[in-house]
């Protein structure tokens, strides 16, 4: 009978982790369909687990042996990608940690469940299915092997119970391994209280090793990463917050990544500005792996108001470096602040080396001291220099060289070698004997310092040791000279006095040429530092203005965008609709003018036939009046204009067909096509016209017709009458046209 | 798919989009009727019903044409079509692109260049197809079918034409069935993390085939075929609807306990466990 702690199996018949642990059990799962990941998945749940499991090592050696042989068994050694996955679920519960495998025996492989479980625990494998099997035994406390033979699909669980958790009992009692037969595998198992993908991890987080390095910002601004343990049954969290707000201006932190051999982790922790004199903290972190050095200097001033900055160098891992890299780039391209901020940065620090370097000069001259090395201006690559190397020449430009001739001279760092330049300064420190974290405390302000140096050589010059040491030689020279008998000695005193005496006067002279040259310098300092400020509020004014410029650009740019994707699209949408009206409007227009002509043709042949029938009748009359002249002429001109409406129909249709043409297939384009249609419907439109205006002329004709008619009629009787009359006798004698008509009717009404 | 209108009046021309009969691929199902303009008839006349698909024999007889007429759907479907082909480019990038592209950046980065592990995959697949899912308000997302479809043809190579052909002229509504519910399917699969390109074919192809044959396991001891049996259920014959994740909230399948869950998670805004 299985049993594993104190809580029993829910469901050992069916697959899943989920059955071997308790109700409060969470599953996290993965497929896989190679072996290719499997470190890193190992990582990622030996993370997640990290507090429960009670031992790591452990626990990937059982997920990886059991994936591999798993692997192995399923593809028969080869590492190929198999087509059926492999299923992974880790199952966690108050007392025990589940490792569970499913994956396809491949075909012909059977596995004797007949004895098995004894044979592993007595270690006489007889496959090597067997074998893996004993072998996972080693590392697991259980194993529940079930297997479906119909389908030969399998799962093996690993099981580990929770140091402190899990019944001590249950671990020397029992099977330590179990063979489940499953026949049918059930649709319902026992539900977990959660199923996680891997994926659905904050795998980010949980990757990384060093996790007091605070990330950039989610999109959310807060990243919540959540880590389960095993410290109570219930809720096994423990949460990292880690906020992606921005800090203050004032208490700044930055995370850069340095160069050199060996990593360094280092911080420089640097409090107030250059200008207000505050206190300023250096602080040195090697290398893990050598001994912890940390030097501390403090330079004190005037208590005023204190910033913080903080440096963190190195220490980062390649993801994290990644990351930020990705996070400044995405800033870059996001806004101009970065590099307005990055420029304005550095011409303050080029503003500064300048300065530094004046002030060396002026070092040099008035006090005849070596000057200090001083940092070249920092560029705008190097990381460390960016941020440390100006005020460490701001800390080191400070130390005024006539009072602390025995302090340590430290060296300024150069900026692209942090890590080296930081161990010489610590190197430097020890070897003039202070200690790693002593205080090196060094005066204010370094004007004030100037002038009142120059002031107090002077007063001690004029009142200090040496004039005393002239007076009271003055004093008591003339009792030495009494007690000295000699007229040479007393000789050397006076020429030796009087050249004290000159030496103070010249003293006196440098002292004061001193002082004048200190408020030269200290005038010509503040009328440098004022123009520089000014430049660069400047320079500042002129930024901020291009940056508001590029922005009003870009909305304009933004804007003329929008608009123009809108007027494409209502364009495009009424231009069509308003194409398609006036296609439809041309073809009504057409069909009207096709029936119009198709009337006119008809009516033309009506009197066509009129005037043809006329002809007969005045050819039959023997009469050619000067009306019938006119008539003819009018049908003439008639004709010759719907010869003409029959040509403009037949352009109009051939239009009308090349534009369906070009509409069918697609090509041609708008403009083209708009220009036909308007030209077609112009032509159009003058046809019309040209028929309106045509028309009271055909009404004319058809009047004039019906005229010509009535006059034929007329005519017609006339002619009957004058028959009539031939044929009575006393008449005179018809012409010759009439002679034949004549006998026709004549015989006729004889015949009548 | 039935549908009414065998004919359209030459007025419709503005609801359809023309599309040469070059650019039509054999044995890709369209998701829309298609349509051939007659000229003299001044009337667009359907030779295609929604879910056919043209074999070559017909792309040479309606070559005169010069262009078939579909309804137009392609804004509609362009966020689809994108999310698919991010996710094609993604599972690609596992399989070979990745290896290639860092043999050739080599030479600038000579480190190791590791693709990425199933649960980066994974993560980015389930952030891709999320938005796909329209939220009906109230916390509550579904889907549309022809979503789905759309999503999974643009994902996954296109099914054999023999295949098709046989289905479609055995039973036509059958083959629909088979179509919706293999692409259901695949779709599934993805949220279950199953992110190998083979795999995803192969499964496609096999819920296509056995819908034919109408072979209902109903096996729930592989994983695969429980997710086919999910797939069935929400694809039954005569009932295709909207899938919503509550329909996995009652079951305790290991497949429907896995899809619940991530399903939350897209219902969340896709933020980590």
């Amino acid at each position: 009978m299985y049993n594993f702690g104190k809580i029993p199996p829910r469901d050992l018949e069916s697959f899943g982790v989920s059955g071997l642990l308790g109700e409060d059990c969470r599953v996290f799962y993965e497929n896989i369909f190679s072996t290719q990941h499997l470190g890193r998945i190992s990582d990622l749940i030996s993370a997640r687990l990290r507090k429960a499991a009670p031992d790591e090592l452990r626990l990937r050696t059982l997920m990886l042996f059991a994936t591999f042989e798993a692997y192995r068994a399923q593809k028969k050694g080869t590492i190929e990608s198999t087509e059926q996955p492999l299923l992974l679920e880790f199952g966690i519960d108050p007392e025990k940690i589940a490792i569970g495998i499913s994956f396809n025996l491949p075909e012909g492989n059977s596995v004797n469940l007949e004895g098995l479980a004894a044979r592993i625990q007595n270690r006489v494998p007889i496959d090597p299915f067997e074998t893996m099997l004993g072998n996972l035994l080693l590392h697991a406390e259980r194993i529940v092997l079930r297997l479906n033979p119909e389908n030969r699909r399998c799962e093996i669980v690993t099981l580990l119970g929770l140091p402190g958790k899990i019944d001590d009992a249950s671990l020397t009692s029992g099977h330590a391994i179990e063979v489940v037969k499953i026949e049918q595998q059930k649709e319902e198992i026992p539900r977990a209280k959660e199923y996680t993908a891997l994926g659905d991890l904050d795998y980010p987080a949980l990757l990384q090793t060093n996790k007091e390095v605070t990330g950039a910002a989610t999109e959310e601004g807060e990243k919540v990463v959540t880590v389960t343990g095993n410290e109570d049954s219930t809720e096994l969290a423990d949460a990292i917050r880690v906020r992606g707000e921005k800090a203050p201006v004032e208490d700044q932190e930055r995370v850069v990544s340095g160069g050199g051999k060996k990593p360094s982790d280092e911080k420089i922790l640097v409090k107030g500005n250059n200008e207000e004199n505050p206190e300023v903290v250096t602080r040195f972190h090697t290398d893990k792996s050598e001994e912890q050095k940390e030097a501390r200097t403090v330079i004190k001033g005037t208590t005023q108001k204190v910033q913080q900055r903080v440096f963190k160098i190195a220490g980062d891992t390649p993801e994290q470096r990644a990351a930020k890299a990705d996070h400044e780039l995405v800033n870059v391209s996001g806004g101009p602040s970065d590099s307005v901020v990055r420029a304005y940065e550095n011409k303050v620090k080029e503003l500064q080396y300048k300065l530094s370097l004046l002030q060396a000069q002026q070092k040099a001259q008035a006090g005849n001291s070596e000057p200090s090395e001083i940092a070249p201006p920092p560029t705008e690559d190097t990381a460390i220099a960016d941020e440390a190397a100006p005020s460490e020449t701001g800390v080191f430009g400070k130390i005024w060289p006539f009072k602390k001739k025995k302090e340590p001279s430290v060296a300024v760092a150069e900026p692209k070698k942090p890590k080296e330049e930081s161990e010489k300064v610590l190197d430097e420190i020890e070897s003039v004997g202070v200690e790693k974290s002593d205080v090196i405390v060094i005066p204010g302000e370094k004007k004030d310092e100037e002038e009142a140096s120059a002031a107090t050589l002077v007063t001690e010059i004029q009142s200090g040791g040496l004039d005393k040491t002239l007076i009271r030689a003055k004093q008591e020279i003339p009792i030495i000279k009494k007690e000295i008998p000699s007229s040479k000695a007393q000789k050397w005193v006076d020429n030796l006095m009087g050249e004290m005496t000159a030496e103070k006067s010249r003293l006196n002279e440098l002292a004061k040429k001193l002082g004048i040259t200190v408020r030269q310098k200290e005038f010509e300092f503040r009328n440098r530092e004022v123009s520089l400020q000014e430049e660069l509020k400047r320079r500042d004014e002129m930024i901020r203005q291009k940056n508001v410029a590029l922005v009003r650009t870009k909305d304009q740019l933004a804007q003329l965008t929008m608009n123009f994707e809108r007027l494409k699209s209502a364009k495009g949408s009424a231009d069509e609709s308003g194409y398609r009206q006036k296609y439809n409007t041309s073809q009504k227009i057409l069909l009207q003018s096709k029936e119009e002509n198709a009337l006119q043709s008809k009516r033309i042949d009506e009197l066509k036939t009129a005037v043809t029938e006329l002809q007969v009748a005045s050819k039959a009359t023997g009469t050619k009046s000067e009306e019938y002249q006119e008539v003819q002429g009018k049908l003439n001109q008639a004709q010759r204009q719907v010869e003409e409406f029959k040509k403009s129909h037949q352009q109009l249709l051939d239009r009308l067909e090349e534009a369906k043409k070009m509409r069918l297939g697609g090509a041609g384009n708008v403009e083209d096509l708009k220009k036909r249609l308007e030209a077609s419907m112009r032509l159009a439109t003058d046809k019309k016209r040209e028929a309106e205006k045509l028309k009271p002329k055909v009404d004319e004709l058809n009047r004039e017709t019906v005229r010509l008619k009535m006059e034929m009629g007329r005519l017609q009787a006339e002619n009957k009458i004058l028959r009539g009359a031939v044929g009575r006798p006393g008449l005179a004698k018809p012409s010759s046209g009439d002679k034949e008509g004549s006998g026709t009717s004549g015989s006729g009404s004889s015949a009548a | 798919m039935e549908f009414n209108n065998r004919k359209l009046p030459v007025e419709a021309s503005k609801e359809l989009r023309n599309l040469p009969i070059s650019g039509v691929k054999p044995f890709v199902p369209l998701f829309s009727p298609v349509y051939v303009f007659l000229p003299r008839n001044k009337k667009f006349l359907s030779v295609k019903g929604a879910l056919d698909f043209f074999t070559p024999e017909d792309l040479a007889r309606y070559a005169p044409f010069e262009s078939v007429f579909v309804h137009q759907d392609e804004k509609e479907t362009l966020p689809v079509r994108d999310a698919a082909h991010k996710v094609r480019s993604l599972l690609k990038l596992v399989e070979k692109d990745y290896e290639k592209e860092a043999w050739e950046g080599a030479d600038k980065y000579p480190q190791v260049k590791l693709p990425p592990a199933p649960f980066e995959v994974s993560d980015a697949a389930l952030r891709m197809i999320g938005p796909l899912w329209t939220s009906n308000g109230g916390g509550n997302v579904s889907i549309d079918p022809l979503t789905v479809l759309v999503f999974v043809q643009e994902l996954c190579e296109p099914l054999p034409g023999k295949h098709l052909q046989e289905a479609s002229a055995k039973n036509v509504e059958n083959y629909e069935h088979a179509y919706f519910r293999s692409s259901w399917a695949v779709f599934l699969a993805l949220h279950l993390g199953y992110c190998e390109p083979k795999y995803l074919n192969q499964l496609r192809a096999r819920v296509f085939q056995e819908t034919q044959v109408e072979v209902y396991k109903n096996s729930t001891s592989n994983e695969t075929d429980e997710l086919i049996t999910h797939a069935t259920e929400v694809i039954s014959n005569g009932k295709i609807e909207a899938l919503t994740p509550e329909m996995w909230t009652q079951k305790r399948s290991r497949v429907s306990q896995k899809l619940h869950s991530r399903l939350t998670r897209i219902k969340g805004g896709l933020k980590y466990v």
